[in-house]
């Protein structure tokens, strides 16, 4: 196969608001404060418990789980997302910029010194790299049920129900089938399908590596 | 057992035409054709199973590789229930607590839980008998001690942190045996549900004397579904039965504070008074530290969220909440005093949240005699004092107002009736009726902290469990022992070889050790612990080696291949395979929350059981082989024939022992007995290969079948509850371990089909048990101190 003109893809096209992951929408639109909330909801306790994992105590967590959060939101603000570049880059970019920053506002004069020695703890390079893999495995949650539900949307209840029988719940297609009183191949044709569709559907969520491969898959 | 392979090597003349078939090329003619035919034909339906894999696909990038095995991986959220439709966002409200942010955090809850009467070793769990927004409550049986008890099972949550907080005041509460606090008997996890076992009593809750609505507060279901027809309260509470009442409260506060729990929710709903007129204090140790949370948004710039009963909270408890002391449960005591008396909390005139907040922290306490003239003037006073701004101010100690309630309860600890109010106390009501500690989220405006704004958003669980997944059971209490168990405050090291002749030695890991196997050299250990290191311990020096250090992802269960070279570990996220010698990663599988993990007896297969699922993968690359179960199947005990073709387990939703072949996942015998719940299987050797299957069910039976034909062979009796049990390697003619005895503190060696026994020794009751390859030596972990290792000889 020859190369394929990009702009044929429609991978673009397909996000609207609603659909969108939570990170999208925010990038999309940096002031709509329901989005905010959410995020706010959804991220705090990822960013508190990567503070206990780096050894800070519940209440200390608490504090910086905040300077965190509002480090972040202001970057998300501050950074604008180019579209050539990959989502995935600007997450890990607004959240390295707002891990520095926080650091920077530890190191001002006339902080207290009680509790210095935790901090450091997370001025080490790796817990700034830790936590923006964790924000990156959030994002992943984020897009594995985005896709989900998506194509659970579209496929008919009986479809879904022999995909999550068999590929899920890991049934054989003839306990499957005897179940749901179907074939055994329309069993299998049934997971084939939505098999299909979850793996376009989280090419399109998680666009922008894909068209690199697609476009390095088809011309070899 | 050989069909599989048989099968493997058939092929089909159709073959060729079922990627058509899936890809819907095929006319409509030649498609029905092919279905029919595969509805008979086994070599199409396996080719189908593998044209089907849900391996993900190479094309995929790494991100969406992640995403695709995360798609497989278990266990799902509810997107997989039928029923219901769910937003991925999840429509909460935009200001929620803690606890609601972990269980987003742990991908929505898993119906599962809720749906199914959880299963609980050691108990028979019946039917739920009160819910709410933090988990259910169960009727439970204790299957030993055939005693009825209240089962409080958490939702699922997921923090490590909040977990070993879990651990901390269950083992306290566990300690507080006082006859005005709710008796905790028991608590542990299963998985990452988190289980309280109390005693269940008969009565009502001090709410019903309080009549005012305050529903800002309560939110709507302040108790969950108890029964309280019978609870009809006697208006106006006499003065003497209300302080009467608070003076067992308080003894029962005294007794917690003087153990450093301090209760943080103190209330009527919290304070049960049984039909023999005792008060008893409920949810000791059940409400979390760490609220208020701070949370930030970009509309407002700093706000607070509270989580609390707003009518009974202690100012300090707003604005400083991880510091309280006991003195904010004197303020809730004083507040419920006045409350039972008024029929009303002290500001339920105050409408708005904002300014209930602002009137605790500020407004002068109402007198309760503007509502009961009868109350005595010192009385009214004292009650002032409890409820005073500054915790400064209240009575210093539950000891201290004990003294000064005293001389107005008259009928102190008498029946709160007399003889012909009886039948008010007749319906069952469950003890600690108020599963959810409702509360309201404050918002707090600061601007440059000069002004101050509080507005209600939701009400909200106040209380947040996180666990995580394992299956360590904790005890909190234990009654008789057999053997005494190490006090958890001072771990015995060394312990005495006259009391525990088979002793060999003991090491003290850094931290508490979560899984532990025999390196098959029988020289070392390896084991995960609570610091997310693999490590390996080598027993001829007791020296420890760390092997790596995993950041972020809890381990729970590890196994070592049975080349020795490397090791299996499974974590929150994945199932891995590491080199002993230097932790690299070979393979990690994307399967979350193994509760157990073995290699098969060939080294080639490994077996993952999930939470109701149990899956072989390969060995070399971590590519799944073969799949069993289904959503409401409960595996347990998994354990490979010696030729690694079968694997018996049990299902402990269906009370079934199951044989399954490993690389087909076809089922080969469920065996079920009446009356017969199984929790523990293995196979029993006889000759070359296993021809029976031994089923061991608690309390103190235990059956023998045939494998072959799945006949019973015999069923017997034993002494003892039995918690674990494992074949002895090969050689050992049909020797099985167990774990037995109610606290877990017998090793007992014996052949199954014989009934006869080789060796029976005390133990330290005890968490872990895994045997050496040589079958000469066993390995425990305390359940009082899981970070000590305790080494045993099998035989004299």
């Amino acid at each position: 196969m020859t190369f394929r003109d990009r702009s044929s893809q429609s991978h673009k096209s397909v996000f609207d608001v609603t659909s969108a992951t939570l990170l999208q929408r925010l990038r999309a639109s940096p002031s709509d404060s329901t989005s905010w909330n959410r995020f706010v909801s959804r991220y705090q306790i990822l960013i508190a418990q990567w503070c206990l994992s780096w050894g800070l105590q519940a209440s200390d967590c608490q504090d910086v789980t905040q300077e965190v959060l509002l480090r972040l939101s202001k970057a998300m603000r501050d950074f604008e997302y180019d579209p050539q570049g990959s989502f995935r880059g600007w997450l890990k970019t607004v959240t390295h910029h707002a891990w520095i920053d926080w650091i920077q506002s530890q190191r001002k004069p006339g902080r207290g010194r009680g509790d210095s020695a935790m901090l450091a703890l997370l001025h080490q390079v790796e817990a700034g790299n830790d936590l923006s893999r964790r924000l990156e495995e959030e994002y992943d949650t984020e897009l594995t049920e985005t896709a989900l539900l998506r194509v659970r949307g579209r496929v008919q209840p009986r479809t879904w129900q022999a995909f999550q029988m068999t590929a899920i719940e890991g049934l054989n297609g003839a306990e499957v089938a005897r179940q749901l009183n179907m074939q055994v191949a329309h069993v299998y044709v049934a997971k084939s399908e939505v098999l299909k569709a979850l793996r376009s559907e989280i090419q399109v969520l998680d666009p922008h590596a894909s068209e690199t491969i697609h476009a390095a898959s088809e011309r070899s | 057992m050989r069909q599989a392979n048989e099968v493997d090597v058939k092929t089909c003349r159709h073959d060729s035409e079922l990627p058509k078939l899936l890809a819907g090329t095929l006319s409509e003619t030649d498609a029905a054709e092919i279905s029919q035919h595969v509805e008979s034909c086994e070599a199409c339906q396996l080719k189908l199973e593998s044209i089907t894999e849900t391996e993900p696909d190479p094309q995929l990038t790494e991100s969406q590789r992640r995403i695709w095995l995360d798609i497989f991986s278990e266990p799902r959220s509810s997107i997989f229930e039928p029923s219901e439709i769910q937003n991925p966002q999840l429509g909460l409200a935009d200001s929620v607590s803690w606890s609601q942010l972990s269980a987003i955090g742990d991908r929505t809850t898993r119906s599962t839980h809720e749906v199914t009467p959880p299963e609980i070793p050691g108990y028979h769990v019946f039917e739920s008998i009160a819910s709410g927004g933090m988990g259910r409550i169960y009727r439970g049986r204790h299957l030993s001690l055939d005693r009825e008890v209240a089962i409080k099972v958490m939702k699922p949550l997921n923090s490590a942190d909040a977990s070993s907080w879990f651990e901390q005041e269950m083992t306290a509460v566990g300690q507080l045996e006082h006859d005005h606090v709710v008796r905790a008997y028991d608590a542990g996890r299963v998985d990452s549900t988190l289980y309280i076992v109390m005693e269940l009593l008969d009565g009502c809750d001090l709410q019903h004397w309080v009549h005012s609505p305050t529903a800002i507060t309560h939110g709507g279901t302040e108790s969950p579904t108890v029964i309280r027809d019978g609870c009809e309260p006697i208006q106006p509470l006499a003065v003497e039965q209300a302080c009467g009442w608070m003076l067992q409260a308080a003894r029962g506060l005294d007794a917690a504070h003087s153990r450093g729990l301090v209760h943080r929710d103190v209330k009527p709903s919290n304070l049960m008074i049984t039909s023999e007129g005792v008060v008893k204090l409920l949810d000791l140790g059940l409400v979390e530290r760490k609220s208020p949370m701070l949370t930030s948004t970009d509309s407002v710039s700093d706000e607070i969220v509270i989580v609390g009963s707003l009518d009974y909270m202690a100012p300090e408890q707003t604005f400083d909440s991880p510091n309280v002391d006991h003195r904010a449960d004197i303020y809730g005591l004083g507040c419920t005093l006045f409350a039972i008396l008024a029929g009303r909390p002290p500001f339920a005139n105050v409408r708005t949240t904002r300014k209930k907040l602002l009137a605790q922290g500020t407004s002068p306490r109402p007198d309760v005699r503007t509502f009961r003239p009868d109350v005595p003037e010192a009385l009214a006073e004292l009650i002032q004092q409890m409820m005073a701004i500054d915790p400064a101010d209240r009575p210093e100690s539950a000891m201290a107002l004990i003294e000064q309630l005293t001389p107005f309860s008259t009928i102190a600890e008498r029946p709160p009736a007399d003889d012909s109010t009886a039948h008010r106390w007749q319906i069952r009501v469950l003890a600690f009726s108020c599963l959810v500690l409702l509360g309201v989220v404050i918002v707090l405006r600061m601007k440059d902290g000069s002004e101050k704004k509080v507005e209600i958003e939701t009400p909200v669980e106040s209380i947040a469990l996180q666990g995580v997944s394992d299956e360590t059971k904790l005890s909190v209490n234990g009654t008789e022992q057999a053997v005494p168990p190490a006090d958890a405050n001072e771990p015995i090291l060394t312990l005495d070889r006259a009391k525990f002749p088979h002793y060999v030695q003991s090491l003290e890991n850094e931290a508490d050790v979560l899984g532990t196997c025999f390196h098959p050299n029988g020289q070392s250990l390896v084991i995960t612990d609570e610091t997310n290191t693999v490590a390996e311990w080598d027993l001829r020096n007791a020296t420890r080696r760390k092997i790596i250090q995993l950041p972020n992802t809890p381990l729970c269960v590890l196994t070592v291949s049975r080349d020795g070279k490397s090791l299996y570990v499974g974590t929150k996220t994945n199932l891995r395979k590491l080199q002993v010698a230097d932790g690299q990663q070979q393979w990690a599988f994307g399967y979350r929350w193994p509760r157990r993990i073995m290699v098969s007896p060939d080294d080639r297969l490994v077996l993952q059981v999930g939470l109701t699922r149990l899956r072989t993968l390969n060995a070399t690359t971590g590519g799944r082989v073969a799949a069993y179960g289904t959503r409401n199947q409960r595996f347990d005990c998994p354990m490979f024939r010696p030729d690694s073709e079968q694997i018996v387990m049990v299902d402990r939703n269906n009370r079934q022992t199951i044989l399954a072949n490993s690389r087909t996942g076809n089922h080969v015998h469920r065996l079920q007995l009446d009356g017969f719940n199984p929790q523990v299987a293995a196979y029993v050797i006889d000759g070359e290969v296993a021809e029976s299957v031994v089923a061991i069910a608690n309390p103190t039976t235990y059956a023998v079948w045939d494998t072959a034909t799945g006949e019973l062979r015999h069923q017997r009796e034993i002494d003892r509850d039995t918690w674990h049990a494992e074949l002895l390697p090969l050689g050992r003619d049909n020797l099985m371990v167990s774990l037995r005895g109610q606290h877990r503190e017998q090793i007992v060696v014996w052949n199954p089909l014989t009934g006869e026994e080789s060796s029976r020794f005390a133990v330290p009751p005890t968490d872990q048990l895994v045997i050496s390859a040589d079958g000469q030596s066993a390995l425990t972990t305390d359940k009082a101190n899981r970070s000590i290792l305790r080494l045993w000889r099998l035989f004299k």
